[in-house]
């Protein structure tokens, strides 16, 4: 008998069934994960094409297991070897051959528009083999769900949230997990308020710096940076020796990897074809405009040398541009540099070779050179005023409304009424919070002093308050006799919040009131 | 000997094998200790205490401790290196914060809670070892963390309770018991066979700590274990023991 040809095809099709191995099914994700997905793929990339150029020596990136943590509660890892309980397996995509884990229990029905941008740094996540693994941890903010940027914030976020920004991110952390492996960090974070020394000096600092990289002969160059040197000593004198430690260490950690992304533009001018289009990823623009993008870094050194209160901020411009000086000035300094275990201060310092006299001679001219006297008074104004605003919320007492908007996972940035203050970990607003808006949870303050500590809670003191009387009332549905309100509208003397869902838990002299949902359901 | 003296006789040594051996017992307790957060738990270490009225030895990871109430002496040892080093028993007072220290340069960078605790008795009730227990929940908050404790008490105490919390407890636990005992004094005297302590601090994510009894009786201590074993060389600071 003949068989037909659909017919051998049925047989065919019968035995491919039967007897060969089933192909994973590919699941598709969402386009926010797969955009990401492929920022990584073209961070690796790039890093193929120019690691070692550079910092010599610098391979490995490849092996460092990728966290992002959404806004909608979404979390993907990427290439862990043993991803704790919670991710699934996405099956059939594997960018560079890694596999890719999605934890979706905490997801939650918000949007997630494009662009997103976020940034993180090295946390040890897991346990694979008895040994703790070291992910790069990416908490992603969406800038097109923030409401009410003005002007100044759309220029800078037209940067930020590009996807070559993002990609300089991922460089920027995959560095900071080479530094760990060659260079002891010797005293943790810099924790450190400024005062009018170390602002006048930083800022003089920071001046000398860039007239230095501006600075076409290498000989000019070197005075400039012999004033930033002295000018650094001089800011440091505000500082003990602990803080002098940390941002030495600040200076190199954070330093060196704004660097490796101010290489990365540098050495992506020429030669460069990535592998993603705007297919793949619409805010990607191949860096053909890196010249622009570096000029961000320079404008970031100068907005922080000229910020009051900025302390550890400055070390990332200062460090990058301290290193592009001495790569230009002191070609082989990379070479063994982390394993000396010193700070780029130290590194300059050989280059120069000061004496005792030249440093005397150069300290003497900072004060006309730079304007001292003009640059001190407009720091001693706000750091006179930081001060008093301090002080101010120091001495309120009374009921105290802490509001905590930990669970929404996004840190509190408020619309200040008027000015706000920074002291350690305390956002201080001295006339108010205008607003502060996370999805569907809406505080709206009034003018009273009010800040905003350890990232994620606004606390205010009602100084008003009397013993027996409620400061508070609330409007929605409280959840059985437990103290949950669903669409809580709640009302003190000194803000509005309204909430999808709240908890209130009332101490001796405290009111605590937590956001348990962000969105409305 | 007749039977009678016989029985006389082995009753006398057994009496007073038992005398003894009451005399010489000590409390032997081995907890574990397991922490787990961000979806990892890690592994479990252990902790083995011999105690008396004067003296605790107590093995954690590398190092042992004894603590000689009668000397008023405290010994790290290190096994591995036989070496120790002699601490006050009483730590010193901590050092005054100098004025440097609360300058407006260092202000705001560290938090440190002050819980208002509630604890309540519940009647639910569990078996945790061979100990038949029943839970106490205590809620500690503050502005910008809180604490959920759950202490699964024996009802009936098989160690000397007191002592053991006075000296193990108080140092073990990651909270500040003397503030426990503040709110609800009667914990002082209760053995307590498992902690669940869970942690949710002002930034990072929430940290549960569990410890749990593995074994609590009364028995014969190995010889000379509260003393430093001969031989082992005296070092001036803890950091000797391994270097």
């Amino acid at each position: 008998m003949k068989t037909t040809i659909p017919v051998k095809a049925a047989f065919l099709l019968l035995f491919l069934a039967l007897f060969t191995e089933p192909v994973p099914a590919q699941d598709t994700l969402p386009k926010y994960l797969s955009v990401q997905l492929k920022q990584l793929e073209e961070t690796w990339h790039i890093l193929d094409l120019i690691s070692t150029e550079i910092w010599p020596g610098w391979t490995g990136y490849a092996d460092l297991p990728f966290m992002f943590a959404y806004p909608n509660g979404v979390r993907m890892l990427v290439g862990h070897p043993k991803p704790p309980e919670g991710f699934s397996l996405v099956a059939g995509i594997t960018p560079r051959g890694k596999t890719v884990y999605l934890d979706r229990s905490k997801e939650i029905p918000l949007p997630m528009p494009l662009p997103l941008s976020g940034g993180g740094g090295p946390i040890p996540y897991g346990i694979a083999d008895g040994k703790s693994i070291t992910v790069i941890s990416i908490n992603i903010r969406s800038s097109s769900l923030a409401e009410g940027m003005d002007t100044n914030r759309v220029s800078r976020d037209t940067y930020s949230t590009r996807s070559e920004n993002q990609i300089l991110i991922g460089i920027h952390e995959l560095f900071h997990c080479f530094q760990k492996n060659l260079y002891q960090w010797k005293s943790g974070n810099l924790r450190f308020n400024t005062d009018e020394n170390y602002a006048t000096y930083a800022e003089i600092e920071g001046l000398a710096l860039e007239r230095a990289y501006l600075e076409a002969n290498d000989d000019s160059a070197k005075e400039y940076l012999k004033d930033c040197l002295v000018a650094k000593q001089r800011k440091r004198r505000s500082m003990n020796d602990l803080e002098r430690l940390q941002e030495s260490d600040e200076d190199v950690m954070e330093g060196t990897a704004t660097y490796a992304e101010l290489m990365t533009l540098m050495l992506l001018k020429s030669g460069y074809e990535s592998i993603i289009t705007q297919n793949d990823d619409p805010y990607f623009y191949s860096f053909k405009d890196a010249d622009s993008l570096a000029q961000f870094k320079l404008n970031s050194l100068r907005t922080n040398r000229a910020s009051t209160l900025s302390s550890i901020g400055k070390s990332y411009p200062f460090g990058c541009f301290e290193a592009m000086l001495l790569t230009r000035l002191s070609p082989g300094w990379r070479n063994g540099f982390f394993q000396k275990g010193k700070g780029l201060e130290v590194e300059l310092d050989s280059l120069l070779s000061l004496s005792l006299q030249e440093r005397e001679a150069v300290d003497s001219r900072l004060s006309s050179r730079y304007g001292y006297d003009t640059i001190y008074a407009r720091h001693a104004s706000v750091i006179g005023e930081r001060n008093k605003a301090y002080e101010t919320v120091q001495q309120r007492t009374g009921m105290s409304y802490v509001v905590n908007f930990k669970n929404t996972g996004d840190f509190v940035s408020a619309e200040s009424l008027q000015t706000s203050y920074r002291v350690g970990l305390i956002n201080i607003y001295p006339t108010g919070i205008r607003r502060v808006r996370i999805a569907d949870v809406v505080f709206e303050g009034k003018e009273t002093p009010m800040v905003i500590d350890q990232l994620y809670y606004i606390k205010w003191i009602d100084t008003e308050a009397k013993g027996s009387e409620s400061g508070y009332e609330v409007e929605g549905v409280r959840e059985g006799t437990t103290d949950i309100y669903r669409d809580a509208v709640i009302s003190t003397r000194g803000f509005r919040l309204s909430a999808p869902k709240i908890e209130i838990r009332e101490g001796k002299n405290r009111v605590k009131m937590t956001v348990l949902s962000k969105l409305k359901q | 000997m007749d039977t009678s003296h016989k029985r006389t006789f082995i009753a006398s040594v057994v009496l007073a094998a038992m005398i003894y051996s009451a005399a010489t017992a000590d409390d032997h307790i081995i907890f574990q200790r397991i922490r787990s957060g961000l979806g990892v738990r890690f592994p479990a270490r252990s902790t083995e205490i011999w105690m008396n009225e004067s003296s605790v030895w107590l093995k954690g990871s590398a190092y042992v401790t004894i603590e000689r109430y009668d000397l008023q002496k405290r010994w790290i040892v290190s096994p591995g290196k036989k070496r120790y080093v002699e601490v006050p028993l009483t730590p010193a007072p901590e050092k005054k914060i100098n004025n440097d220290s609360v300058a407006i340069q260092r202000a705001g960078w560290t938090y440190a809670p002050t819980y208002e605790w509630t604890v309540k008795e519940t009647d639910q009730e569990a078996v945790i070892g061979d100990q038949p227990c029943m839970l106490i929940v205590a809620e500690g908050d503050a502005d910008y963390s809180s604490e959920s404790v759950e202490l699964w008490v024996a009802k009936s105490a098989p160690v000397n309770a007191a002592l053991y919390n006075e000296r193990v407890t108080a140092g073990a636990v990651d909270f500040d018991w003397q503030d426990l005992l503040n709110v609800f004094p009667t914990l002082k005297n209760r053995f307590i066979m498992r902690f669940v302590d869970k942690r949710q601090p002002p930034i990072a994510p929430e940290t549960t700590y569990e410890t749990k009894i593995t074994k609590v009786e009364t028995a014969a201590p190995p010889p000379m274990i509260y003393e430093v074993p001969d031989g082992f060389q005296r070092v001036n600071s803890v950091q000797e023991l391994s270097n």
